[in-house]
């Protein structure tokens, strides 16, 4: 088949490799019909997040058909259509029945490679670094699921690729991540910004610094928007947004390769070109200065290893912290819900299409946001 | 004998780095596990797993199976029953091969193997089984001393160890034995698609 694979820092091509097959017995194939580019895939093909292998197949969020199921899969059928999660869980060690699904104990193949950094393995991702487990990923024409029958949630008729795509992993993550702030900012952030509305939040301020993205906020999500490059200071005009309070809840949808502006960027930047550090956090520094006190901060950007974080503000504000990558397993069932209702469509969020084979072109305009690319859609 | 497992596996760049890994013998009890030991002692390893929903006589009964054994050892040995409770490790022509007899068995709590004779990297091996505080399931602790690294094949090990500690790949075996109790299967990335020869 063919596959995208990394095949060094920068350096991604279309190749021929093998198809996958059935390993485990509660293992199924995929077709693959439609992957996208995620931002922290970003992180390893920029080579801020080691243990990545010449040859590996990436890509973690997708949809397909499936093909070919083990022989202990009972619920998934072949022809069946779904969307996959991109965490693989097994639904049934402690972390998984209690929802959190991204940090299920039993579906890491090296947990030896991911202790030493966290102290004990999470989940295994597709397509995303040895230290996750190594598993090929799904920007191919087929791809095998582990555990199907946990992590394949199919696609009631009449909802388009497009609109399901993006539940594989940018939906769940940002509407975890409103879910985090007891309601009461690339594809991330709007889906938090979307989510925070669906839950009920009266005001929502989307952060960006490129305009058609702070453009779709306002249009296809109805938020306010603050462009940090044309304002002093982010924490001001939040203050001034807020009457002096500050926001209730704060989401970082950003991660460890922030931009920002002024002196912190530019030192966070030269120390992470120096590998000194895997961690620009502005967005997130930013974000604990903003929040009001008593509020919630949710982070959702990927990080790795940061050296300085302001704790102090965290701790003397009496803010509640919130993180997980995304538990998707958990939300599934009420965005495709969302979705049959109309209420939610991230299809917006596609804004470029390929074919899989010009895939390395779409992850450089993703990468650039040329032409304001949010998303790279890739169809095998 | 998954001391041995582990060394086959070929795991260390250094041999302080196992040294850093490992404790004592003589001294766990008062220090503590996988402490750094002295040059002279024995080395150990020590690793624990909690476990939920799995009763303890049927973990105990998994880990008495020999394909049991044989899979969440696959990675680093060969293992395969050779009867009267002893077992034959396969590690690699520079590691070599050895058996392992059980020399004390107490059903649903206790295992624990002796290696015979003189040349094995793993001395001796044991597999408790405990009930976790809070009613959180069993703590699986799997302990094993290994042949001194000063010894002959502890130096081969140390040549053929590549990056990971003993430690590691004792937790690395719990882990699978976990995955292979509650769900059936061990997570694996043998056979996968990708642009190597070796894909894994």
């Amino acid at each position: 088949m063919r596959a995208l694979i990394w095949n060094g820092v920068n350096d991604l091509r279309v190749e021929t490799v093998k198809d996958p097959e059935i390993v485990n017995p509660r293992d199924c194939i995929l077709r693959v019909t439609m992957s996208t580019t995620c931002g922290s895939d970003l992180h390893f093909i920029d080579g801020y997040i080691p243990t990545m292998k010449a040859g590996d197949v990436i890509g973690h969020e997708f949809m397909g058909v499936v093909e070919d199921v083990g022989p202990e899969v009972k619920k998934v059928k072949k022809g069946d259509r779904v969307v996959v999660p991109s965490f693989i869980t097994c639904g049934q060690c402690w972390y998984c029945k209690n929802k959190l699904y991204s940090l299920c104990d039993n579906t890491h193949p090296k947990p030896e490679l991911q202790e030493p950094i966290f102290g004990y393995p999470t989940a295994g991702i597709y397509g995303y670094t040895h230290a996750f487990g190594g598993y090929a990923g799904a920007h191919a024409q087929y791809v095998r699921v582990p555990f199907a029958d946990n992590d394949c949630f199919k696609v009631p008729d009449g909802l388009p690729d497009e609109q399901v795509l993006f539940l594989s992993d940018a939906a769940p993550t940002g509407y975890m991540g409103a879910d985090f702030c007891n309601i009461q900012p690339g594809g991330v952030g709007l889906m938090a910004q979307k989510s925070a509305f669906l839950m009920g939040a009266e005001r929502v301020i989307g952060i960006d610094r490129l305009p058609e993205r702070l453009q779709m906020a306002r249009e296809h999500v109805g938020s306010e928007t603050i462009n940090y490059e044309e304002v002093d200071s982010v924490l001001e005009m939040l203050k001034e947004m807020t009457g002096g309070r500050g926001p209730d809840a704060c989401i970082d949808a950003v991660g460890m390769e922030a931009h920002g502006t002024g002196l912190q960027y530019a030192y966070d930047r030269a120390k992470q070109l120096m590998y000194m550090h895997t961690d620009r956090g502005q967005a997130l520094s930013e974000a604990i200065l903003a929040c009001r006190k008593g509020g919630t901060l949710s982070i959702l950007g990927v990080y790795g290893v940061m050296d300085k974080f302001p704790i102090g503000a965290i701790m003397n504000k009496g803010l509640t912290v919130r993180t997980a990558q995304q538990h998707g397993q958990a939300y599934m069932d009420r965005l495709l819900d969302h979705a049959q209702k109309g209420e939610l469509n991230p299809s917006f969020l596609a804004t470029h299409r390929f074919s899989l084979e010009d895939a390395p072109h779409g992850y450089a305009m993703f990468k650039h946001k040329e032409d304001g690319c949010v998303r790279s859609v890739f169809i095998p | 004998m998954v001391g041995l497992a582990l060394a086959a596996a070929a795991g260390v760049a250094a041999i302080g780095l196992i040294d850093a890994q490992m404790r004592g013998a003589g001294s766990r009890t008062r220090t503590g596990p996988n402490r750094r030991s002295a040059a002279e002692h024995e080395p150990e390893v020590e690793r624990s797993i909690t476990i939920e929903d799995v009763p303890a006589d049927e973990l105990y009964r998994r880990w008495r199976d020999p394909e049991t054994l044989r899979r969440i050892m696959a990675p680093f040995a060969d293992v395969q029953p050779t009867g009267d409770g002893q077992t034959r490790w396969s590690a690699g022509p520079d590691l070599g091969s050895w058996d392992m007899r059980l020399a004390d068995d107490q059903p649903g709590e206790f295992m624990r193997w002796e290696a015979q004779g003189e040349r094995a990297l793993i001395r001796e091996a044991s597999v408790r089984f405990r009930p976790a505080a809070g009613n959180r399931g069993t703590v699986v602790v799997l302990r094993a001393s290994l042949d001194p690294p000063g010894g002959m094949l502890g130096r081969i090990a140390t040549q053929m160890l590549g990056n990971t500690v003993p430690a590691a790949l004792a937790s690395k075996s719990l882990h699978y034995f976990k995955a292979l109790v509650q769900t059936g299967e061990i997570p694996t990335t043998e056979r996968q698609p990708a642009a190597r020869p070796d894909p894994r």
